[in-house]
């Protein structure tokens, strides 16, 4: 192994330009492929963060209550329905009752038992339902979510999103709400306003804290309230209309939810089915950055290979001395494939440090600041597996162009090329 | 010295050689037509024969760096036939020592380096009798003071005789020189081959040469003719008449 990797080595120091060149070939594709994935991977964090930040993974409620037809009654009594004569013809039709309130009674039981699921991890029970906000002559349509705040907080992650007033500390004279339906409304922070529920409850509140979570639906349309106050204004009693559920990872919400809803009698709502196109979005991402990331592969790839042929045709003479002085094939080989290796891992070497040289320039770039909370434009996914994952392809790539002209050269007649001097 | 010869063993042998070029093409070339000869331990051969009569051919079958079409070729008593690529390949480094019309040194290597190619290749790094050995080559060659230089700042000479001590520093049973002088002018050409004459008395390595310098072979202890694909032992005393004839044509 000495003696091949010796050859390699004095093959890429003497090869000068020729091995910077396809070394630049290797460190551009790492380096496409670090900021790419760095960049996407970032953004897509931060969208996700800013859209399902704000909301639960799973939302689990109790199913609306499906309606008894006379069949089924038919059926359980043994064919008897009062007021039915036995193998009479029955033609009945089913509505929903949409109108019915569908509460969870036992819910510190169902937290409990929601915890135990995998990758959970928060659970908190909220009722949440619509009303309307009045001031003055104002009515807007806002979804009021109630619950002991500093649960929610773990939900919602208003917390870095407030810009005046109280958010953890409400009470039950309080409601947190987004800087656009106060503006909306015409409100200032510590005004009165009224809300109403469809169950004809009306009750006045503090506003006691405004945010601003960048989500104009969240910033225009959501109120929150504590527990207490929600229960007496939907009137649900001790009752809450759902247990919200925040996963460790946002992409497993399908999974959990099916998980959830075939172990309880529950109905569960997973946000990427209530966002399809949102997810459509991101796979659309994915799919393009894997089409650049193979396509800057490729290229240097195939430059690798171009100048490895060239190389192994300069060098036919020498394999074939080295032949006749008893190298073998297999040896001939592998002093080409290293220098395929080394000229990778100069490649990834090179292509990591400008990578995480241009993410760095990139994550230095200011957002414009609104309400005075300062942000950066980018948000830099700086993951070990990306750099790594780089590497790994370009030297799988590089590896798979040398094996050509390596062979190549492992196969060459010495009788032929020494002739041929 | 020819019957001294004759009761040393035998090195290289062939029997019934047979070459022939493009077979299974359109037009095969049969180069060799049946060659049969030997070479034995410390004899120094000259072969000659005009361009493209397959003293080339003939000495890259010897050295086990070509196959034959049909006949028999032992190294030190093994039939190459028996051996795979693999085989072959150790058998070329182990008991065989090529030198070329051109040097063919490796670039990216200094002269020791390049002297201890051969080694290198077996072993991967060569131990210090080896070292030794090929510092002792160099000296006898006159590169002591050449041995840290690479390759490209030797004269034409130099790297010839760099390329000698290449051949010889695996201890090989026989050397195969092809036009080893070919390329140098012929003051270069004659120290060159005085020294290949010396150290193959030296080793008592079986020494092929394949040369057109009648002058030089004339030195040999057997000259050897390939004509028509055919091998024929020319009497010393006929040496330069024969080798004037193949020059002539």
């Amino acid at each position: 192994m000495r003696f091949e990797i010796k050859l390699a080595y004095r093959h890429l120091v003497s090869g000068g330009g020729q091995t910077a060149l396809t070394v630049a070939a290797v460190a551009i594709a790492v380096t496409v492929i670090i900021f790419i994935q760095s960049l996407i991977t970032g953004v897509q964090r931060r969208f996700i963060n800013d859209l399902v930040g704000s909301q639960p993974h799973v939302t689990v409620k109790r199913p609306d209550p499906a309606p008894d037809s006379l069949a089924r009654a038919a059926e359980r009594t043994g064919g008897e329905v009062p007021g039915v004569a036995p193998g009479a013809f029955l033609a009945t039709r089913e509505e929903k009752q949409v109108q019915q309130r569908t509460d969870i009674e036992q819910w510190k039981q169902v937290e409990t038992q929601l915890a135990q699921f995998p990758g959970v991890r928060t659970v908190t029970s909220a009722v949440r339902g619509n009303a309307f906000l009045i001031r003055g002559a104002k009515r807007l349509g806002v979804t009021v979510s109630g619950g002991d705040p500093a649960a929610q907080e773990k939900i919602v992650g208003l917390q870095e999103d407030m810009i005046a007033g109280s958010w953890l500390e409400i009470g039950p004279d309080d409601v947190v709400i987004g800087w656009r339906l106060a503006d909306e409304a015409g409100v200032r922070l510590g005004d009165r306003v009224t809300l109403q529920s469809p169950e004809g409850v009306s009750a006045s509140f503090r506003v006691a804290g405004l945010f601003d979570t960048g989500n104009n639906t969240a910033d225009l349309g959501q109120a929150f309230l504590t527990l207490r106050a929600a229960q007496s204004l939907f009137a649900t009693r001790q009752d809450v209309s759902s247990i919200l559920v925040k996963l460790d990872d946002p992409f497993q919400a399908n999974a959990v939810a099916d998980q959830i809803a075939a172990a309880l009698p529950f109905e569960t709502e997973s946000w990427m089915r209530e966002q399809v196109f949102i997810m459509n979005a991101l796979r659309s991402q994915d799919q393009s950055r894997l089409m650049i990331c193979m396509f800057a592969l490729l290229a240097s790839a195939f430059g690798i290979a171009s100048v490895l042929i060239v190389s192994v045709v300069q060098k036919s003479r020498q394999i074939g001395i080295l032949k006749s002085m008893g190298a073998r094939d297999r040896q001939i080989l592998l002093v080409f494939t290293l220098e395929g290796l080394g000229i990778a891992l100069m490649g990834c070497l090179v292509g990591s440090g400008l990578g995480a040289l241009l993410l760095n320039a990139l994550a230095q770039i200011p957002q414009t600041a609104r309400f005075g909370k300062a942000d950066k434009l980018f948000n830099i996914a700086w993951d070990a597996e990306i750099f790594l994952g780089a590497c790994a392809a370009a030297v799988a790539a590089t590896l798979i162009a040398a094996i050509l002209p390596a062979r190549r050269a492992a196969t060459m007649n010495p009788v032929d090329v020494i002739r041929g001097g | 010295m020819g019957t001294e010869a004759a009761a040393a063993p035998v090195i290289v042998e062939a029997a019934g050689l047979v070459k022939t070029y493009g077979l299974g093409g359109p037009n095969p070339v049969e180069v060799l037509h049946g060659i049969d000869m030997e070479a034995r331990e410390g004899e120094f051969i000259a072969i000659i024969g005009q361009s493209g009569s397959g003293k080339s051919t003939l000495l890259n079958i010897l050295g086990a760096l070509d196959t034959p079409t049909d006949g028999v070729v032992r190294i030190d008593g093994v039939d190459i036939a028996t051996l795979d690529s693999d085989g072959l390949a150790d058998l070329r480094g182990r008991k065989v020592g090529f030198i070329f019309q051109f040097h063919y040194l490796l670039e990216e290597f200094t002269c020791l380096e390049n002297a201890l190619m051969p080694i290198t290749i077996q072993k991967g790094a060569p131990e210090r009798e080896d070292i030794e050995y090929a510092k002792m080559l160099l000296k006898r060659v006159g590169l002591e003071s050449q041995m840290h230089k690479r390759v490209t700042q030797m004269s034409g000479g130099q790297q010839q005789r760099n390329a000698i001590v290449r051949a010889l520093v695996n201890r090989p049973r026989v050397v195969l020189a092809d036009e080893p002088t070919g390329n140098l002018d012929s003051r270069s050409g004659q120290e060159v081959f005085a020294l290949m004459r010396e150290i193959a008395r030296e080793t008592g390595v079986a020494f092929l040469m394949v040369t057109h310098d009648d002058r030089l072979a004339q030195e040999a202890d057997r000259i050897l003719r390939i004509e028509d694909g055919l091998i024929q032992e020319v009497p010393r005393s006929a040496a330069a008449a024969a080798v004037g004839a193949a020059r002539g044509r």
